[in-house]
């Protein structure tokens, strides 16, 4: 059975948490990306946001996690 | 930000994943760290549900985000940039560990032996190693010396001077050494160079000198020499074929690619790869079932990718209908399953013979579809494969 990390994309990086929503919504936009992981400075993962989610909604500089 | 959306190790099903229904799924490690993301289009593509129409959907772009904080991803995303634009497929280790060689040498300025079987990409390789090399901005001139006939091919490397020959040229002919000035030189097919030439070859590498053919003055280059073969050149030396001192020239940083069935976790990426080529090249969409892909996972390739391109193309023009199944699969692809038979224990001949058989005609109905094309791939008349699978059943 084909595992997941065979089809893995590495080379999508992660999102910082301190990163706001007007940095990385051009960044899904630009790829075609539905959204990204949110990671800590240890790159735990902290969450996921969406191209979608009510993130979009804010103003361009609020952080990802508030 | 969402919290609620699952996050998966590296060796959760695929198929799984693609029941949990999430637009994207992160991968993480044991300590929760993320180690990349698997997009739901991306499972369907390869698990064999429809492609989506647009081509922006089909590709993961690599992002933009800022990751220098994080050395490890900063590095595999480098790295999957530069497999991207050197159009290379690397998934297994044995051809992560080959690339990782491949950008440690690249600036290194060696002279690099490619080798490998036919059609597992050694020119991909060459490419590769130019584009990283200090070399980028030069020429990379390719020249495959197994096309080119016996007696053009010293003007053809080194070219030749006005009026060397009756038909030559009247100003006369760069040589491919004199045109890959400032660049690298790839020669394809090394080991069809006849032994006269191999000579003039090494001495051309050494001194980075040339003299043109019917010329007397000799010109300085500036090359980076890059060798390709699928021959056995040390073989080929202990039977006199090749000279011994131009394999040592050349043999400096010797690259092994592998072949496909070495690699096997490459061949659905590739597979996924040709797909959307095909899909653009023919103007049509065709969906892989799932046997169909076990099958062509478990096939030998003794031509490579080159093979399984050709394959793919084939089944993408004779396929019919929108999915291809195993009926529509080669024979050859039916027949090699490469599995293995096991015995447990001491049992009645009689006994071990027809557990065999059922195992052979129960695993050859389920790659190829069809009691017609299982019977053919095992080389019996369908009759008997229906008679024989009904007492098994029984």
């Amino acid at each position: 059975m084909l595992a997941i990390g065979k089809i893995m994309d590495t080379s999508v990086a992660p999102i910082l948490a301190s990163q706001t929503i007007g940095e990385i919504t051009p960044i899904m936009q630009r790829n075609a990306l539905p959204g990204l992981p949110v990671v800590d400075k240890n790159r735990k993962l902290l969450g996921v946001v969406f191209s979608y989610s009510q993130g979009a909604e804010l103003a361009p500089e609020t952080p990802v996690v508030k | 930000m969402s919290r609620q959306v699952p996050a998966v190790d590296k060796n959760f099903p695929a198929a799984k994943a693609l029941a949990l229904d999430f637009a994207l799924l992160p991968v993480v490690n044991a300590k929760k760290q993320v180690l990349g993301i698997v997009l739901r289009s991306e499972l369907i593509k390869l698990l064999g549900g429809p492609l989506p129409s647009t081509e922006k959907n089909m590709e993961v772009l690599p992002s933009q985000t800022d990751s220098s904080d994080i050395p490890e991803l900063r590095l595999a995303q480098e790295r999957a940039i530069l497999l991207r634009k050197a159009g290379l497929i690397a998934y297994a280790p044995k051809m992560l560990r080959l690339v990782d060689l491949c950008l440690r040498v690249a600036p290194a300025d060696s002279t690099v032996l490619i080798t490998g079987e036919s059609g597992v990409g050694k020119e991909l390789f060459a490419n590769l190693i130019h584009a990283q090399s200090n070399r980028a901005l030069g020429p990379l001139v390719k020249i495959n010396c197994g096309a080119i006939p016996e007696n053009l091919l010293e003007s053809e490397l080194f070219g030749y001077e006005a009026g060397a020959f009756t038909g030559a040229n009247r100003q006369g002919k760069l040589g491919m050494f004199e045109l890959a000035h400032g660049g690298t030189l790839l020669l394809d097919e090394v080991g069809e160079l006849p032994l006269h030439l191999q000579v003039k070859l090494l001495r051309a590498i050494q001194t980075q000198e040339i003299v043109r053919v019917g010329g007397v003055k000799t010109k300085k280059v500036d090359i980076r020499v890059v060798a390709a073969t699928n021959r056995d050149l040390a073989q080929m030396v202990s039977t006199g074929a090749f000279r011994q001192d131009l394999y040592f020239r050349l043999n400096v940083v010797p690259l092994e690619v592998p072949p496909l069935r070495e690699r096997r976790e490459d061949i659905l990426p590739l597979l996924h790869h040709m797909q959307i080529k095909f899909t653009h090249k023919l103007k049509m969409e065709k969906r892989f079932a799932p046997e169909v892909l076990k099958a062509l996972h478990n096939y030998t390739w003794p031509g490579n990718v080159r093979e399984l391109e050709n394959i793919v193309e084939q089944l993408f023009v004779l396929t019919p209908g929108y999915e291809v199944t195993a009926a529509d699969l080669p024979p050859k692809l039916c027949r090699e399953r490469g599995g293995s038979v096991k015995v447990s224990g001491i049992m009645p001949l009689r006994q071990a013979v027809q557990a065999v058989e059922e195992q052979l005609l129960t695993e050859a109905l389920s790659v190829c579809g069809g009691t017609y094309q299982a019977a053919a791939a095992l080389g019996i008349d369908q009759s008997t494969f229906v008679r024989k699978l009904t007492k098994f059943k029984r």
